[in-house]
């Protein structure tokens, strides 16, 4: 069966997703130890978006085996409510899901711990800062400090990632 | 610097029409239709409120434009701040609810 027949009969659902970035991880660390630092930070931004999606619906109620489809529609209402003019950027959005995590958190009077809520508002903002979905279509101009960073900052939410809806 | 078109993404050109109907069905509860079939889950003060929307007319569309158009009903029949509440919105064709074991009388 053709990879993308493959891909599509599995269900998008929390765990599949939870594999996924996984998986992209370290395929983006590959690229980044060998010197492709525009496929490395490509493939590591997506991380950080799934991390982020998986902690926000986790946050709300959602189990692993839930299907990822059903929670974007509440999450687009939510974000109009809550975070008025960020831009979803079709879902992709890093700041769109670091921001509605941050104050839904607040709005049901469970903000993140200090400790934690510090590093996260400064890493997913250098994050949203460094990569967006729409940077496949651009040339690599990606310097070896952007690879850093972006390691350094989608490394620290794999790490913390659990600690964002607990 | 040069000037830019962005591409804005269209919905799905039977989207309107079917959050009309889906608005009209949720607003007469005692509607005589087979479909659609609006369930709504834990819908106590305070819980969290998932929807269930079990529809053939979903079948041309993925499960974002159905979260979507689910959404924009309940809005539309509620308020925003109700939407907050809502932490499901899954929209299935009758196979599809059925292969997910949700169940409805």
């Amino acid at each position: 069966m053709p990879l993308r027949y493959r891909n599509e009969s599995e269900l998008e659902t929390l765990q599949e997703m939870e594999f996924a970035a996984e998986d992209k991880y370290w395929e983006g660390i590959e690229l980044l130890s060998s010197g492709r630092g525009g496929g490395g930070v490509y493939l590591l931004g997506y991380v950080a978006e799934m991390l982020l999606k998986i902690a926000y619906f986790r946050f709300i109620g959602a189990r692993p085996a839930d299907r990822v489809g059903a929670y974007l529609g509440p999450a687009r209402n939510a974000g109009r409510l809550l975070i008025p003019g960020i831009d979803r950027e079709q879902y992709h959005s890093l700041r769109f899901w670091a921001s509605l995590l941050f104050q839904r958190r607040r709005q049901e009077h469970r903000p993140l711990p200090d400790d934690v809520a510090a590093p996260f508002r400064q890493r997913t903002r250098r994050l949203y800062q460094a990569w967006w979905v729409e940077m496949r279509y651009r040339r690599d101009r990606c310097e070896a400090w952007d690879s850093h960073n972006v390691y350094e900052d989608v490394t620290w939410l794999r790490n913390h990632y659990a600690a964002l809806w607990s | 610097m040069p000037i830019r078109k962005r591409r804005i993404p269209t919905p799905h050109p039977k989207a309107e029409d079917l959050l009309n109907r889906l608005l009209q069905e949720w607003e007469n509860p005692d509607s005589t239709l087979t479909e659609p079939v609006i369930i709504e889950e834990n819908g106590t003060q305070d819980r969290p409120i998932k929807i269930f929307v079990v529809w053939s007319e979903w079948a041309e569309l993925n499960q974002q434009e159905r979260s979507e158009i689910i959404m924009d009903a309940f809005e539309k029949l509620r308020s925003p701040q109700q939407s907050l509440r809502v932490t499901v919105a899954m929209g299935l064709t009758q196979d599809e609810a059925a292969r997910m074991g949700i169940a409805y009388d």
